[in-house]
């Protein structure tokens, strides 16, 4: 890569750091994901389509999956970008990788955003 | 070049085997949970996962997922922190607690598993003394909430809105949501036998006597409309 194009490059600073931010955050949803899914009464560990939604017709909880998504997304798209980026070595195979891996995080970001914010409380 | 293998180089393999791992799985959830706009195919598919194959990698991604979260703090401890000179003690230090907060999650999860499968074995019905998790003797027909799945938003929304008493009264209860192993938890009641309603209302199926010829009922001729 010569000079020029270094110099008209970002450096990555925002991903690397947003890394760790990100990954803070996922600790803590997890925790709590976790939690509510297999110790919190009455239901302790049965997941059922009537538990999940009634824990889900809550905005609250709704919310909180979303960030969770939001951020796992971001999370392991970053992770895979950053494989990608130390194991492939040429430019074309990288570039191509990388959109391969935009398409599949857009997928899955609009099949999960469906899930959590079009959940109608068995009306579908 | 070759890295010798210290504890932080076996920490930094294990930790992108271990993201690899989870990034995969975490393609999987999302498929699966899309479920949840199907009640009886989510409930069919949590049956299924629900299996003590499936009940083993969970214990697996819990602990893969402890190992990342733990590994992932020490590096920001290194990053952030100014903790490189700590940074091998630091990967046995979690080690331990990572042990630990293994075995803390992953008894509940098995005992849990135990309880499902014996509910949905059987041996344990709502009348049995380990119902609930705590034997809860006050439960009855009257505070077991009622549930259906037909009954969609309406039922749902009256519930959650406002406290959450559910969740209060009947801590600990297992009858909160019907087992996705089990029959739906309907209520003992006191209707008679459906057999003896029908002799009741003597509404008897004629036996079966193969010295007699039935007649055929006439097949109705597609031809006529409405009617012979």
């Amino acid at each position: 890569m010569t000079e020029r194009e270094r110099g008209m490059r970002s450096g990555g600073a925002f991903q690397w750091f947003f890394q760790r931010i990100s990954g803070i955050v996922l600790i803590i949803t997890l925790l709590g994901h976790f939690w509510v899914l297999h110790f919190f009464p009455p239901n302790h560990g049965d997941i059922t389509y009537e538990t999940v939604m009634l824990r889900l017709s809550h905005p609250l909880w709704r919310t909180f999956d979303l960030l969770f998504l939001v951020f796992g997304l971001y999370h392991g798209m970053n992770g895979i970008t950053m494989l990608i980026h130390d194991y492939i070595r040429g430019k074309g195979l990288r570039m191509a990788l990388v959109s391969v891996l935009w398409v599949a995080v857009f997928f899955f970001m609009i099949i999960g955003s469906m899930t959590i914010l079009g959940l109608t409380g068995g009306k579908a | 070049m070759r890295y010798r293998w210290k504890t932080g180089m076996l920490a930094w393999v294990l930790f992108r085997l271990t993201g690899l791992a989870l990034v995969g799985y975490l393609a999987m959830h999302i498929i699966v949970i899309s479920n949840l706009h199907d009640p009886n195919k989510f409930n069919e598919t949590m049956r299924f996962l629900g299996s003590w194959q499936f009940r083993i990698l969970e214990l697996g991604l819990f602990f893969v997922v402890l190992y990342h979260a733990l590994n992932g703090i020490r590096v920001i401890i290194v990053d952030f922190f100014n903790g490189s000179v700590h940074q091998a003690k630091m990967f046995w230090g979690l080690a331990v607690l990572g042990l630990i907060l293994f075995i803390a999650g992953a008894y509940p999860m098995v005992s849990h598993a135990l309880y499902w499968k014996d509910v949905q074995q059987g041996k344990i019905t709502h009348d049995s003394p380990g119902y609930g998790m705590q034997g809860d003797k006050n439960e009855d027909a009257t505070t077991r909430p009622k549930r259906t799945v037909r009954s969609g938003g309406s039922g749902r929304t009256r519930k959650v809105r406002g406290t959450n008493s559910e969740y209060q009264d009947n801590s600990g209860s297992g009858s909160g949501g019907s087992s996705y192993n089990s029959a739906p938890n309907i209520p003992p009641t006191n209707a008679p036998d459906p057999a003896d309603v029908l002799k009741m209302n003597k509404i008897q199926t004629p036996p079966a006597d193969p010295m007699t010829i039935q007649p055929i009922p006439p097949i109705p001729d597609p031809k006529k409309r409405g009617g012979k």
